[in-house]
This record gives C-alpha cells, sequence and structure tokens, in this order.
C-alpha cells in the first residue's frame, strides 16, 4: 500500500467518525426538538385570564400565575415558530 | 367456483401488497416531503418539471387512461383530507387509489354514466415553485411543487390551490409514480362536487 | 305566523291563512318548499329549533370541560361539556354585543371571552364578568346575560340532540321506533364504542336540505343514479354491493319501514345470506386481500365477523330532520341557504376491534363518497334546476301509495313495504307539517 493511498484511507475515515459525531448530534437535537412540542401545545392551551377588570373571584379550578412569568410564558411563546398552518385544523365554516 | 388461475399480481385487479410497510412507507414519505432539500441540479430539476407537466397536460386533455400509464403497479393517488396527509390508517381521504381503485376511479370517469361528470369539468392547471431531491439510497425522486387548478363544469368556474408532492421511481430509463400527493389548501372544509382529478 | 309563498291557488288576501297543508298534500308536495326563502328561513326557526335535532357526538368531547363548534339551524353554537362531564349547548353569541365567543372548532376551555370586549362566559353559559363592572348600573343582574341556551340537550348512547322547544317529547320517545336500529348500528361495534374521527367528508351542493332527506330513504334511484358505481363494481366481472338494486327491487327482499316522528330505514340486510356476506360484497377497497388473510390467519374463529364489520352496517336509517346514518358513516345534513346545502360524513372507528379493523373501515368510508354520493349530488342539484319551472308547481310522493299488497303495520305502528315506496318521503312530510303549523308531536 502506497503513502499516497494511506492518506486516503486515513481522509475516509475522519470523513466517517466525522459524520457519525454529526448523526449523533442530529438524533440528540432533533430529540430536544420533538421534546419541546408538548410544552409549545400546553402553553398555546393555557387559558389567561386577568381577573382585574371583571371584579370578580376565581373559583378553586383558577391557579394564579405571576404577571410576569404569563407574560414571559407568551414571550417564549412568541419566539417559537408553532403556527403549522398545513398541520392545525381550522374551524370550518360554509358560506352559503 | 371460478378455476380460472388468477394473477395475483396485477395490482389493477388485487390488492395484497397495501400492507403495514405500504402505510411506513407514506410516513417515511411525508416527512421527506416536509424536509427542506439542496437546490437541484439543473438535468434532474428540467426532466422532473417535463414529466410534471406532461401529467399536466394528460390530465387536462381527459386523456385519463394514458395519465394511469405514468403509475407504477404498487402507486397511491392520494388525496388527503387532513392537512399535510394526517393519519391514512385513522384518517378518511378524498382519495386514497391504490393502483386497483385509481384503475376503478378512471373507469368509472369513462363510464360515462357519472351524473357528476355530465357535463364534464374541462380543467387548466399551473405547476410551479418544484424542487427536486433525488435520494441515493433508495433512487426514488421528490418532486414538490404548488398547483393552481382551474376548473370550469355546469356554468361554474373554480379554482383549487395546493401543493403536489411526487414520489418517482426509475423504470426502464424513465420514471413511474409511486406516489402523487394533492394536498388543497381548504382540504378539510366544504367542498363541492370534488370529482375532478387533481 | 304562517309565511305565505306563492301558490296559483291562493290570492294575497287568502295567503294569510293558507295552512301549510295546502302545499303538502297526500301525494305531492310543492316546489316552494324547495326554493322560497321564506319557507327556509321559517324551517331554520321551526323544524331546526322545535323538534330534536342532531348536534354532535360524544367522541367528539372526550373529557371535561371539552368543546365542539357547530350549528343548530343556521344559529351558531357551542356543545360543551361541564367539569363534572355533563352536556350542555350554548348560542356562540355574545349577550352583549352578538360576537361569537369561541372561533375553534374543537377545544377545552372552561370559560370562553369573547375577544370583542372581554365578556367571559362559564362553558354552561353563565356570565362570569363584564370588564369594569362599575361602568354598569346598580341593577345590572349578571344572571340575565349569560349565553343563551340550547333549552333541552339530551344523548341517547353518544348521540347528543339538542331542542329550544318545552313541548318536545323526551328524546328516548321522539327516536322511538328508530332506536332498535340504531341500537344494531351502535352495537356493531363490539363494546358498542364508536369514535368518530376527526377528517369528514364536507360536501356542499346548490340545492335545498330536503333533497337530501327526500334520497335517505329512497331505494327508487340506485339503480339509475348510481349507474356509473354499479357499471365500475361490474369491471372485473363479478358485481358487488349494491348491484342487486337492478333487479326488481320491489320484489327482492329489501325493506323500507317508516317508523313514525319523520324516521325510517332501509334494510338492505336481507340481500346478505350469513356471517362474511356483507364483506364478500363489499367493493373492493385498497389493502383488501392482505387484510383479508391476515384477519383469517390471525382469528380463525372471529374472522366473518370482524371482516362484516369492516364494511358497511347495510342500514339507511334516516332520523327527521337532520341525521342520516349509512353505511360506517354519521352523516349530517347542515342547511346553508334555500338553495344551497352541506352534508358531512363523519367516519366513524370503533372500540374492541384490532388496528387493522379501522384502517380497513376508513378504506370502506372512502368508497361512497368518491363514486357514489356525488352522482346523487349532480341529481340535487338538477332537481334545483328544474323547479325553477314555476307552472309546474308540484313534486311527487305518490310511488306505493294505494298499490294492494305493499304496505303491513306491525303492532308499534311500523309500516313495512316495498323498497321503492315513497313512504320515506310521505313519512317525514307528515312531521314537518306538524312542526311548521307549530303543533303538539
Amino acid at each position: 500500500m502506497t503513502t499516497h493511498e494511506d492518506g486516503h484511507y486515513a481522509d475516509l475515515e475522519q470523513l466517517r467518525r466525522e459524520n457519525s459525531l454529526l448523526q449523533q448530534r442530529i438524533r440528540r437535537l432533533e430529540r430536544e426538538a420533538a421534546s419541546m412540542q408538548p410544552i409549545i401545545a400546553e402553553v398555546k392551551r393555557l387559558k389567561i385570564w386577568d381577573f382585574t377588570p371583571y371584579g370578580v373571584r376565581p373559583d378553586d379550578s383558577w391557579l394564579a400565575l405571576d404577571r410576569a412569568s404569563a407574560t414571559e410564558l407568551m414571550r417564549a411563546l412568541a419566539g417559537t415558530d408553532h403556527w403549522h398552518p398545513w398541520q392545525s385544523r381550522i374551524e370550518p365554516r360554509p358560506q352559503p | 367456483m371460478s378455476q380460472k388461475i388468477e394473477d395475483y399480481s396485477d395490482t389493477s385487479s388485487w390488492s395484497y401488497h397495501v400492507d403495514d410497510s405500504f402505510y411506513a412507507d407514506l410516513d417515511r414519505f411525508s416527512r421527506v416531503l416536509a424536509e427542506d432539500w439542496p437546490v437541484a441540479e439543473v438535468e434532474p430539476a428540467r426532466a422532473a418539471e417535463g414529466f410534471l407537466a406532461r401529467e399536466a397536460r394528460l390530465i387536462d386533455e381527459g386523456r385519463f387512461n394514458d395519465w394511469l400509464e405514468l403509475f407504477g403497479p404498487d402507486c397511491l393517488y392520494w388525496v388527503p383530507i387532513t392537512p399535510g396527509g394526517g393519519n391514512p390508517r385513522l384518517e378518511v381521504s378524498h382519495a386514497f387509489d391504490d393502483c386497483r381503485r385509481l384503475t376503478d376511479r378512471v373507469y368509472w370517469l369513462r363510464t360515462g354514466l357519472a351524473f357528476s361528470q355530465i357535463p364534464q369539468s374541462r380543467t387548466r392547471r399551473m405547476i410551479s415553485n418544484m424542487e427536486v431531491l433525488d435520494e441515493p439510497a433508495s433512487g426514488l425522486r421528490f418532486i414538490r411543487s404548488n398547483f393552481i387548478v382551474n376548473e370550469f363544469r355546469a356554468g361554474v368556474a373554480k379554482s383549487y390551490t395546493g401543493w403536489y408532492g411526487h414520489v418517482l421511481q426509475p423504470q426502464d430509463g424513465g420514471w413511474t409514480i409511486r406516489l402523487k400527493q394533492a394536498n388543497l389548501l381548504d382540504s378539510e372544509h366544504i367542498h363541492e362536487n370534488l370529482t375532478l382529478v387533481f | 305566523m304562517v309565511v305565505s309563498p306563492e301558490i296559483s291557488s291562493s290570492t294575497a288576501a287568502e295567503a294569510q291563512d293558507v295552512a301549510w297543508r295546502e302545499y303538502v298534500r297526500e301525494d305531492r308536495v310543492h316546489r316552494s318548499l324547495y326554493t322560497d326563502e321564506r319557507v327556509f328561513n321559517e324551517e331554520m326557526v321551526k323544524v331546526f329549533g322545535h323538534t330534536w335535532v342532531y348536534l354532535a357526538h360524544e367522541s367528539q368531547l372526550p373529557e371535561p370541560n371539552s368543546f365542539v363548534s357547530t350549528k343548530l339551524g343556521l344559529r351558531p353554537i357551542i356543545v360543551t361539556r361541564d367539569r363534572r362531564g355533563g352536556l350542555h349547548a350554548v348560542f356562540n353569541r355574545c349577550a352583549h354585543r352578538a360576537a361569537t365567543v369561541c372561533r375553534e372548532e374543537t377545544g377545552v376551555a372552561k370559560s370562553f371571552q369573547c375577544p370583542y370586549h372581554g365578556w367571559t362566559f362559564k362553558n354552561t353559559g353563565e356570565l362570569v364578568g363584564a370588564p369594569w363592572p362599575q361602568g354598569y348600573g346598580p341593577d345590572f343582574d349578571k344572571s340575565e346575560f349569560g349565553l343563551g341556551k340550547v333549552t333541552r340537550v339530551d344523548s341517547y348512547r353518544g348521540f347528543i340532540f339538542g331542542t329550544l322547544s318545552e313541548a318536545a317529547p323526551p328524546l328516548a320517545d321522539y327516536l322511538g321506533e328508530a332506536r332498535p336500529w340504531l341500537d344494531y348500528w351502535i352495537d356493531r361495534a363490539p363494546e358498542g364504542e364508536v369514535v368518530v374521527r376527526s377528517a369528514a367528508h364536507r360536501m356542499g351542493y346548490r340545492g335545498n336540505w330536503k333533497l337530501a332527506f327526500d334520497n335517505a330513504g329512497d331505494g327508487y334511484h340506485p339503480s339509475f343514479s348510481h349507474r356509473s358505481l354499479l357499471e365500475m363494481a361490474s369491471r372485473m366481472g363479478d358485481s358487488k354491493d349494491m348491484s342487486y338494486f337492478g333487479k326488481t327491487p320491489d320484489d327482492g327482499p329489501m325493506k323500507v319501514y317508516s317508523l313514525g316522528n319523520g324516521h325510517s330505514v332501509i334494510d338492505q340486510r336481507p340481500n346478505f345470506d350469513g356471517p362474511g356476506s356483507i364483506w364478500a360484497n363489499q367493493r373492493p377497497q385498497p389493502g383488501r386481500e392482505k387484510f383479508e388473510e391476515l384477519i383469517r390467519a390471525k382469528y380463525p374463529e372471529d374472522a366473518d365477523r370482524l371482516l362484516d364489520i369492516s364494511a358497511g352496517g347495510q342500514i339507511n336509517l334516516s332520523i327527521f330532520p337532520n341525521l342520516l346514518i349509512i353505511g360506517n358513516q354519521i352523516q349530517v345534513i347542515e342547511p346553508l341557504s334555500v338553495d344551497r346545502t352541506q352534508l358531512t360524513w363523519n367516519a366513524t372507528s370503533i372500540g374492541g376491534v384490532p388496528e387493522e379493523v379501522n384502517t380497513m373501515r376508513m378504506r370502506t368510508q372512502e368508497d361512497f363518497p368518491a363514486f357514489g354520493e356525488p352522482d346523487d349530488q349532480a341529481n340535487f342539484e338538477e332537481v334545483q334546476r328544474g323547479l325553477a319551472v314555476t307552472e309546474e308547481e308540484w313534486v311527487l310522493m305518490n310511488r306505493g301509495l294505494n298499490v294492494d299488497g305493499w304496505q303491513t303495520i306491525d303492532e308499534n305502528g311500523v309500516i313495512v313495504t316495498a323498497v321503492t315506496d315513497e313512504i320515506h318521503m310521505r313519512g317525514y312530510y307528515e312531521e314537518w307539517l306538524r312542526l311548521m303549523n307549530g303543533e303538539p308531536a
């Protein structure tokens, strides 16, 4: 085997290692991204209702959330592209 | 009992091949069609464009039997209701045609007795924003494109917008359709007479 | 008030007192019932309001505080479950300035906040609060300004109905003789568990809503209206599902039953002989052969039953005014205007079966909406077009009337007759007439 071919194999081996590292990294990132989905879904479902203007007291089915952290939650949600227009349903409204 | 020997590999008459792996392939195709692809080289892009233009013309000219010949034996012509396709195992589609049902569809259109196509639809479609991916491992060619199908039928002009996902497989130096998915902009909403071909 | 659609025998002066009976005779109905906007507007109040109307299926509201947006006639409503699972239906109309308070199809919500001025209502309708209440006088009584309610909501084995009438009989009584047929259809699912799937065929046509109801109990049309489907089904030489309509249907084993209260059913089951026969006669679905092979191998004792429930129920049950059970689908008639209608074909899966059965049910339920229903709807549209002839005033429903030997009546008052008898139309128009005249049940 010539040194020239040796060099080729070494390059190839290095590429393989790099490729395998990248694959691992992609898998980890994908898992991380997938695990974010339920959190985003829950945040979207949160009913944030400010009771102040209503002069009513929430009943025991409500849990209080700090005003600042509610704002933070909404900001975090706004930072993700969670709309998915081709994967979410739209209320059907047939017009005559 | 009929004594004649049936050719069970004729998928225009028999459907032994639509099994778990068929559905699993659809899941995979949907994933690939949702990815970002590198910009295609000129040659595959040109070839894909030519293929889609020819397919579009065959449909618009009402040459459904010629159109049928573009499909491979394990094909699917799929017009989902759920945007993006959803889960076909638990959701119905406007069309989920394996080779036999697609052959049925063309036969049905050609009986001349389908009142929903009397008078028949005249259509003309535009296809654009084409992207092409040749997948080295499988040899499959994926094409993503946008469409506007204009239809005139029974005094009413309508237009349908959406995107196509095509999966082609190589055969005899050309390509046959493995999957044609037509995703309508308002797939899950009210439609009048959806008997045209997308 | 009785509106007065045009009818040649009446003058404007008489019109005030014209009874609907003039428009619905024993053997015919007047064209204006399909073409006159005033009739339609009155139907949307009296027919879709003063009797039990199908609203939704419980499987669409699976958990406490779930909701589904739908309509009662033209009224937007929200069907809700409260925190304990009880069913309610409220008008989707803010008590303040009328904006809809809910703009989603389904979801989970304890309360609805109007996006316009922030009035907030419990999912049972009560007003929780209006912003800055000090702007309302001291006699502002929150209990007066809840969301309007569909006063009676009840469920029969998962089928949710609602009515605005206090006089309507209990739901079970209204369903009456239709109940055993609905039971049969529900009990095809091993534990009676029927699930409405999220994808539905929502099919629109340019015709009056009653054209769909006329058709649903009509055993006369299939040989003609569905010829393309019958031809397609015999492409491979053997005849499949529904081709039996081609043989002198009145001498065949199929019957139509007039069930009272406007309900009827066509029973196609006598065409099938024994377990596995419904499956054997089903037009071929994608994956059919592989599926049958698998089911017969995995469940040899139970295969015929599992195969049969993968195909349709073989009854066409019409429950007045808007619920049609056909195949495995729950079909709902949604009137949009006097000459526009949506038919929603809700696909169903069932509990207690291998998952492959439900996948095959999806493939079965794609067949008729693709190759059968569009031809019917094309014919409905052509009827609507034909009705433009003002000089020809009548639509006939006299087939089977006074025909010797066709009709027999059982001890419950159910009339059984030949499948092409137009008794279905005559039966439901009696109920229509009662509602339009505001008579008690």
